[in-house]
């Protein structure tokens, strides 16, 4: 390994190297099919229960998005003692999907605080907070669907703020399967390509 | 020769410059990573890697992962910096 080494070799290591290290795609689409799942499911039980079954509590449906949450902790902590190699986008959608929790969490809490009757504008935001990680998802995956959907979200957001809050979970089940779902299976389908 | 800045001896090496080109595109990687990718002997590797984090171009980290010793490997910013150097030289070399 120690042999001297002409340019024209070193710069075919460098650029074998980069693309190894480039190919590292370890994004499978779990998650995104998971929580587009998850929420389509609940979304539109919400929708029924409200609208069809006249339930008094159709948002109690959402509950189950705290085990899904538990799941998906026991998963990414399992993804990551398996992982040999950290990127710099990883470590950036991490902290992308952070920001996003961070968004969520204080929207709710200054929607109940501060504006009554706020469970009517509530899908408004979800949507408007769902198209910040998927935008920024696709941009440092260049997954282009990704992008497509945070913008499609952005733009349910203010469609629904024309339509009367009780449809507004079938914005929601819309959203995730233009902006998770769609892609969720396409970077499935790119990653077992890569695997190849 | 003249004119031209003798390349970096440190990276002028199959194995190292391999090693530096995979740490400088990912944020730190494994030990078995950097072996897979190379195709490089463990022993071998272990040497150069040694080489690398001498010159202050790689940090070295030995921790146990679920009972079993992990060396993680990161590019430092002085092995960013030799790493831009050697390939401004190369450019050079090949009049690129």
């Amino acid at each position: 390994m120690e042999e001297s080494l002409t340019e024209k070799q070193s710069l075919s290591i460098i650029h074998d190297m980069i693309n190894k290290a480039k190919n590292q795609f370890s994004e499978d689409g779990t998650l995104y099919l998971l929580w587009g799942w998850v929420i389509l499911c609940c979304s539109f039980a919400h929708f029924i229960l409200d609208v069809v079954v006249h339930y008094k509590q159709p948002w109690a449906v959402w509950s189950v998005t705290w085990i899904v949450a538990l799941y998906m902790i026991i998963y990414q902590r399992r993804r990551g003692r398996k992982r040999k190699v950290k990127t710099y986008s990883e470590e950036l959608l991490g902290y992308v999907w952070l920001c996003f929790v961070i968004m969520m969490v204080i929207t709710f809490f200054l929607l109940e605080k501060f504006v009554p009757q706020f469970w009517r504008y509530n899908y408004l935001f979800i949507l408007l907070c769902y198209g910040m990680p998927t935008f920024l998802s696709g941009i440092i995956l260049k997954v282009r669907l990704l992008v497509l959907g945070g913008v499609f979200c952005w733009v349910l957001s203010v469609l629904a703020g024309f339509v009367d809050f009780h449809y507004h979970p079938l914005f929601v089940s819309a959203a995730v399967i233009v902006a998770w779902i769609i892609p969720g299976y396409s970077l499935r389908a790119r990653f077992r390509k890569e695997m190849n | 020769m003249s004119g031209f800045k003798e390349l970096d001896p440190i990276l002028h090496s199959q194995l190292r410059l391999a090693v530096i080109s995979l740490l400088v595109s990912v944020k730190e990687a494994e030990f078995t990573f950097l072996k897979e990718k190379t195709g490089a002997t463990a022993g071998n590797l272990s040497v150069q890697l040694q080489k690398l984090k001498e010159a202050g171009y790689i940090d070295i980290v030995k921790q146990f992962k679920d009972n079993y010793p992990q060396t993680l490997c990161k590019i430092t910013i002085d092995g960013v910096k030799a790493f831009e150097d050697y390939v401004n030289d190369l450019k050079q070399y090949l009049n690129i």
